[in-house]
C-alpha cells in the first residue's frame, strides 16, 4: 500500500491522503458501503463504480458461509467473482460471529461458534480469519478481535483488549508466512472499550507493531454507547494513531458522525446504513434525512435533490414517484441505494475539497447549519468539533441545542411521535 | 385536463411489410409512433414490449432501462397501482406527457400503454357492475367508472390506450348470460372512451386514436365472433357525430388501432371449461383450443391491425401464436417473471445444428430446458457465462457489463482515470450465489439478460420470415421438438425460489437451520 498526505486542515485534525493499492487509488477521507455478500444490495458493480465510489467492504463471516472459501478460490476471488475492479475490504468476521450467531464462546484458541447451517460447534481462529480473507483476496484485511459490545464493563472489557493483541500477532505471522502482504494489507483493530485507559494500553500495544500493520481501525464503537463518549474515545484513538497510517473508524454512517469523525483525524468509515435505510425509503439529503414513505411526498413532482448528480435524481425520479414505489417495488430500493451512495461519497468529497482548500472549518459549519436547520444541533457535535478547534454555533444567535444522540429523522407530522429515549 | 397543452397526440400507424398468404399467417409488420416531425419510435413486428408494474420493470433501475431503449421503447403499465389513493398521483403530475415524466421515461424515447387492469393479473376479484369496473389496489377493491378512466388518460397522456372490458374474475366457467354482459358493456365503455377522444373531431385519418380494444368472449368461439362483430358496427346511438356526416357512419372499428388478447385469463377459463367438460373445446388440445378461439375473435376484423397478446407463457407459444394466428406483438411477461425464479434463459431459434454442451440440460424425455435453473447447486462451480458458446453475443447487463465513467466527487478525482470499458460477464456460478443469499441483484442481471435473449429470439423470427417464410413452419417445429414446450423449469425454479424465500427472507440465518 502506498499512503500518502496530500494536505492537512489548518484547524482540525483532518487530512486528505492518498491511498494506492492492487485496485486502484482511494482518496481519502472516503465512506465505505456495505457489499454484505458480493453485492451492494440490488446494483451490479458497474453502477456502484459509476457512483464515484473506489473501495467497498464485503463480509468475510458472510462469504465464508456462501459461497465458501472453495467457490472463491476456484473464482480467483471476491473481485473476479462480483466483478469489483476496485478496491475492497473485508472485516475479520468476528463482530458477526458475535452479533448472528445463537451461542458464541471465545476461548484462546479463537471464536467457538454455532454454525448457522448445521448448528454444529465450528472454530474461528484469527489463522483461519486470515486464511478465509486470503481467499476472499480483499486489498485490506481486517484482525480478527475479540468483539465485545460496546455497552460492557467489567473485566470482560480487558480481558478482550488484550486478546485482541495476542490474536493480533497471530494474524501478522500468519499473514507474513503466506506471502501476500504485497497485495492484501492488514489492519489492527483498537479495543478496550469505553475505558480511555484500556483504549491506551491497546494503542500503545498496537503502534508498538508498526512496521506490520499498513492501517488501523479503531473498534468496539457505535454500539449504543452515548455519543459523547464515543467522540473522545474516537479523538484519543486518532491522536495516537501513526500520521503516516489510514485510520478507519468501524461502523459510522450518519453524516454527521462521519464528519465529526474526519475533523477527528479519521479518514476511512463503514457502515450499512445508506443503504438499509434506503430500502425502507429514506433518502439522505444536506437537508437530513427524507422519508419517502410519508404522505407528505405523495404530490412532490421533483427529484429528492435537484442538484444531485446520481441517476436518480439527474433521470429526474420524483419523490412522488419513488413514494409510489418504495416497499412495493425493488426499483425504488435501488434508485435510493444510488442516490445514498452518492450522497455519502459526496458529503466527503465535499470535505476533501474543502481541507485541500483550506476552509474545512466553514465546511462544517454550513454543513451543520444547513443540516440541523429545522432541528436541534446534537450537544455532541458542537462539544467534538470544539475540541479541535471549531465552533459550529459561532455566528448563530440563539442555537437549538438538544442533548444524547441528537440524530436526524423525517417522522410523520399525523401522529406526533414520542420521543425515543 | 386543462393541462392537455397544445402538443398534439402522436400518432401510430401500423405496416405490414409482407402480405400475409392467409388473415393468420405469420407476417412483418412495422408499428411506428410518430410524435413530432423528429420524434419518431419504430417497433419492427413480430415484436416485444416490456411488462410492468407500477410503471416499471421490476428489478431494473431507471439507468438499466434507458440502456434497453432503442431495443425496447415499448412499456405497458396498467394504472390499477395508482388508485389506492384518490386523486391518483400520475394525474397530478405536472407538465407535457405526465405519465412519461412521472415513470422517468423520455418521452422521445419510450411508448407507453395504458390499461386499468393488470392483464397479467388473474386473481379473483368481485364482479364488474354494468357501470363501474372492480379494479385491485393494495387497500383492496375500487370501483371505477368508464367516466374516471376516461378522465384518468385524457390527463396521464398514454400513446397508447387498452378500451375497459369486462372480464369476469369471478370462478369460472361463465353462464351465456353473463358473457352476453361482458360483450355488450365492453362495447359500451369502449363506446364512451372514443366519445371522449379530441381527435374525433379529426375527420381525416381516424387511426390517430390511438386505442386498443381487448377482445372478449371467453372460452366460447361464438362469443368472441359476436364481440368482434360487434365492433364493426356503429358508434353508440349517444354519438352525434352521425347527423354531422350521415353518409359515412363510424363504426367502432374505425377508431381502434389494435387488437389485444389476454392469454391469462383466457388460459385459467379454458382450464375450468375442459375439467368440467362442458364446453365443444373441450376435446381438443388447449394449445389448439386457443387458437380457435383467437382466430374466432380476429376472423371478423380487418386483418391489417396491430395484434398483440398478453402474458404468453412460452417460446413456444409465442412461436405458434405468430405461425398459427399472426400474431404482431408479444409483452415479455414470462421471460420476465422466470428471472424472478431464478432462471437464465439459453435456448435459439432457429435451434442451433452444433452440437455444444454449455446450453441446458436434456431430460429424460430428450427436451431441452429452456433456460438454466441456478438456484441448482450444479451451478455453485460453474464459471461460464449464462449463455451457452461463444457464438452467443448477448449483450445484456450480466453478459456484457461495461463501465461507464464514474461521477467525480472531489477535485482530486478529474485526473483520476475513470475509463470506460467492457468487463468480464457475470458467471452461473455469482448469479447462483446471489440467489441462494437472496439478493436483490441476482434478480436485475437476470431480468436483463432474460428480456435481451426474447429480443434477440425475435430478431431470429423475423429474419427467419423475411428470408424464407416456408422454412418458418420448419424451424417452429424443429424448437417444439428441441426444447420443452411444458416449460418444467419455471416451476422447479419458482419453487427453488419459495424455498430461498422461506428460509432467508426476514434475512435470520437461523430459519435456515429448519429447512436445510
Amino acid at each position: 500500500m502506498e499512503f500518502e498526505i496530500i494536505a492537512k486542515c489548518h484547524t482540525t485534525h483532518a487530512r486528505v491522503s492518498r491511498m494506492t493499492m492492487t485496485h486502484g487509488t482511494t482518496y481519502l477521507p472516503t465512506f465505505m458501503p456495505v457489499a454484505t455478500q458480493g453485492a451492494m444490495k440490488g446494483l451490479t458493480s458497474q453502477q456502484v463504480e459509476a457512483l464515484g465510489v473506489t473501495l467497498i467492504l464485503n463480509n468475510t463471516y458472510h462469504l465464508n458461509l456462501r459461497p465458501g472459501t472453495k467457490v472463491l478460490d476456484a473464482a480467483g476471488g471476491a473481485h473476479k467473482f462480483q466483478g469489483w475492479r476496485k478496491n475492497l475490504l473485508t472485516d475479520s468476521g468476528g463482530f458477526q460471529m458475535v452479533s448472528l450467531s445463537s451461542f458464541t464462546k471465545i476461548t484462546e484458541e479463537g471464536v467457538l461458534f454455532a454454525s448457522p447451517y448445521t448448528g454444529e460447534p465450528t472454530m474461528l481462529t484469527p489463522e483461519e480469519s486470515i486464511g478465509i480473507q486470503h481467499s476472499i483476496g480483499a486489498d485490506i484485511i481486517m484482525q480478527l478481535d475479540d468483539v465485545v459490545h460496546s455497552l460492557t464493563t467489567g473485566p470482560r472489557v480487558e480481558e478482550a483488549m488484550w486478546r485482541s493483541i495476542r490474536w493480533l500477532d497471530r494474524c501478522i505471522a500468519k499473514h507474513k508466512s503466506s506471502g501476500r502482504t504485497d497485495r492484501q494489507n492488514l489492519f489492527a483493530i483498537v479495543q478496550g472499550g469505553l475505558s480511555p485507559d484500556l483504549r491506551q494500553k491497546c494503542l500503545d500495544e498496537m503502534v508498538k507493531r508498526k512496521d506490520d500493520l499498513p492501517g488501523y481501525a479503531i473498534g468496539g464503537l457505535s454500539g449504543g454507547e452515548e455519543k459523547d463518549i464515543f467522540w473522545k474515545i474516537v479523538k484519543q484513538c486518532a491522536e495516537q494513531l501513526p500520521e503516516d497510517r489510514p485510520r478507519y473508524c468501524m461502523g459510522i454512517g450518519f453524516a454527521e458522525d462521519l464528519l465529526v469523525c474526519v475533523a477527528l483525524g479519521v479518514d476511512m468509515a463503514d457502515c450499512v446504513f445508506p443503504t438499509r435505510t434506503a430500502r425502507f425509503g429514506v433518502a439522505l439529503t444536506r437537508d437530513g434525512p427524507m422519508n419517502l414513505r410519508l404522505d407528505r411526498h405523495r404530490t412532490s413532482f421533483f427529484p429528492i435533490d435537484a442538484n444531485c448528480p446520481c441517476l436518480t435524481c439527474s433521470s429526474g425520479m420524483s419523490r412522488a414517484a419513488l413514494h409510489n414505489l418504495v416497499t412495493h417495488e425493488t426499483v425504488a430500493a435501488h434508485a435510493i441505494t444510488q442516490h445514498n451512495l452518492v450522497f455519502q461519497a459526496s458529503v466527503m468529497g465535499g470535505a476533501r475539497d474543502a481541507i485541500i482548500e483550506g476552509r474545512f472549518p466553514q465546511y462544517l459549519k454550513d454543513f451543520f447549519q444547513r443540516y440541523f436547520a429545522d432541528a436541534a444541533y446534537p450537544r455532541w457535535c458542537v462539544d467534538a468539533l470544539r475540541s479541535v478547534n471549531v465552533d459550529i454555533l459561532e455566528g448563530i444567535e440563539n442555537p437549538r441545542i438538544v442533548e444524547g444522540k441528537g440524530a436526524k429523522w423525517e417522522y410523520s407530522n399525523k401522529i406526533p411521535k414520542q420521543k425515543k429515549p | 385536463m386543462s393541462g392537455a397543452t397544445a402538443r398534439p397526440p402522436p400518432v401510430l400507424s401500423f405496416k405490414l411489410l409482407s402480405v400475409p398468404a392467409t388473415p393468420f399467417s405469420p407476417r412483418l409488420g412495422l408499428a411506428r409512433l410518430i410524435r413530432s416531425s423528429t420524434e419518431v419510435i419504430d417497433v419492427v413486428t413480430p415484436g416485444l414490449f416490456l411488462h410492468t408494474s407500477r410503471g416499471h420493470v421490476p428489478h431494473l433501475s431507471v439507468d438499466h432501462i434507458s440502456l434497453m431503449a432503442k431495443q425496447m421503447p415499448w412499456l405497458h403499465a396498467s394504472f390499477e397501482g395508482f388508485l389506492e389513493t384518490l386523486p391518483p398521483t400520475p394525474t397530478l403530475q405536472p407538465g407535457p406527457q405526465p405519465l412519461h415524466t412521472f415513470f422517468g421515461l423520455p418521452a422521445a424515447s419510450h411508448i407507453i400503454s395504458l390499461s386499468l387492469r393488470d392483464p397479467a393479473d388473474v386473481q379473483e376479484r368481485p364482479p364488474d357492475g354494468d357501470d363501474y369496473l372492480s379494479s385491485m389496489t393494495i387497500r383492496g377493491v375500487r370501483k371505477i367508472e368508464p367516466s374516471f378512466y376516461r378522465s384518468y388518460v385524457s390527463c396521464v397522456q398514454p400513446d397508447i390506450i387498452i378500451a375497459l372490458s369486462d372480464i369476469p374474475f369471478t370462478l369460472p366457467p361463465f353462464s351465456q348470460k353473463r358473457m352476453t354482459k361482458s360483450i355488450d358493456r365492453t362495447i359500451r365503455w369502449l363506446g364512451e372512451i372514443l366519445k371522449s377522444r379530441p381527435s374525433m373531431e379529426i375527420t381525416d385519418n381516424i387511426r390517430g386514436n390511438n386505442i386498443f380494444v381487448s377482445l372478449v368472449g371467453g372460452t366460447n368461439a361464438a362469443a368472441r365472433r359476436a364481440f368482434s362483430q360487434n365492433l364493426l358496427g356503429p358508434l353508440e346511438e349517444g354519438s352525434n357525430l352521425s347527423s354531422v356526416r350521415p353518409q359515412t357512419i363510424p363504426r367502432l372499428d374505425d377508431h381502434i388501432s389494435g387488437y389485444v388478447l389476454e392469454m391469462a385469463q383466457l388460459r385459467l377459463e379454458l382450464s375450468a371449461s375442459l375439467s368440467c367438460g362442458n364446453d365443444s373445446s373441450s376435446t381438443k388440445e388447449p394449445t389448439q383450443a386457443i387458437n380457435q378461439l383467437l382466430k374466432a375473435s380476429l376472423s371478423p376484423l380487418p386483418a391489417d391491425k396491430l395484434r398483440v397478446v398478453h402474458s404468453s407463457i412460452s417460446p413456444h407459444e409465442m412461436l405458434r401464436l405468430i405461425s398459427l394466428c399472426g400474431i404482431d406483438l408479444f409483452d415479455s411477461y414470462w421471460a420476465q417473471k422466470a428471472a424472478d425464479w431464478g432462471i437464465a434463459l439459453d435456448f435459439s431459434f432457429p435451434v442451433s445444428t452444433s452440437r455444444d454442451d454449455t446450453g441446458p440440460t436434456r431430460r429424460s424425455d430428450g427436451k431441452r430446458d429452456v433456460g438454466h435453473n441456478l438456484y441448482h447447486t450444479g451451478y455453485a462451480f460453474d464459471f461460464r457465462g449464462l449463455v451457452g458458446g461463444p457464438m452467443h453475443g448477448c449483450s445484456c447487463l450480466a453478459c456484457a457489463p461495461s463501465f461507464t465513467k464514474p461521477i467525480p466527487h472531489s477535485s482530486l478525482e478529474f485526473v483520476n482515470d475513470g475509463c470506460e470499458e467492457d468487463a468480464p460477464a457475470f458467471t452461473r456460478a455469482y448469479i447462483h450465489h446471489l440467489l441462494h443469499t437472496h439478493e436483490m441483484s441476482a434478480h436485475a442481471l437476470l431480468v436483463s439478460h432474460n428480456i435481451t435473449v426474447l429480443q434477440d429470439f425475435f430478431a431470429a423470427i423475423r429474419s427467419t420470415l423475411s428470408a424464407d417464410a416456408p422454412q418458418f413452419d420448419t424451424e417452429v417445429a424443429r424448437f417444439e421438438t428441441e426444447y420443452d414446450g411444458d416449460m418444467r423449469i419455471i416451476e422447479e425454479g419458482r419453487r427453488a425460489w419459495e424455498e430461498v424465500d422461506c428460509a432467508r427472507g426476514k434475512g435470520r440465518l437461523a430459519r435456515e437451520r429448519g429447512t436445510i
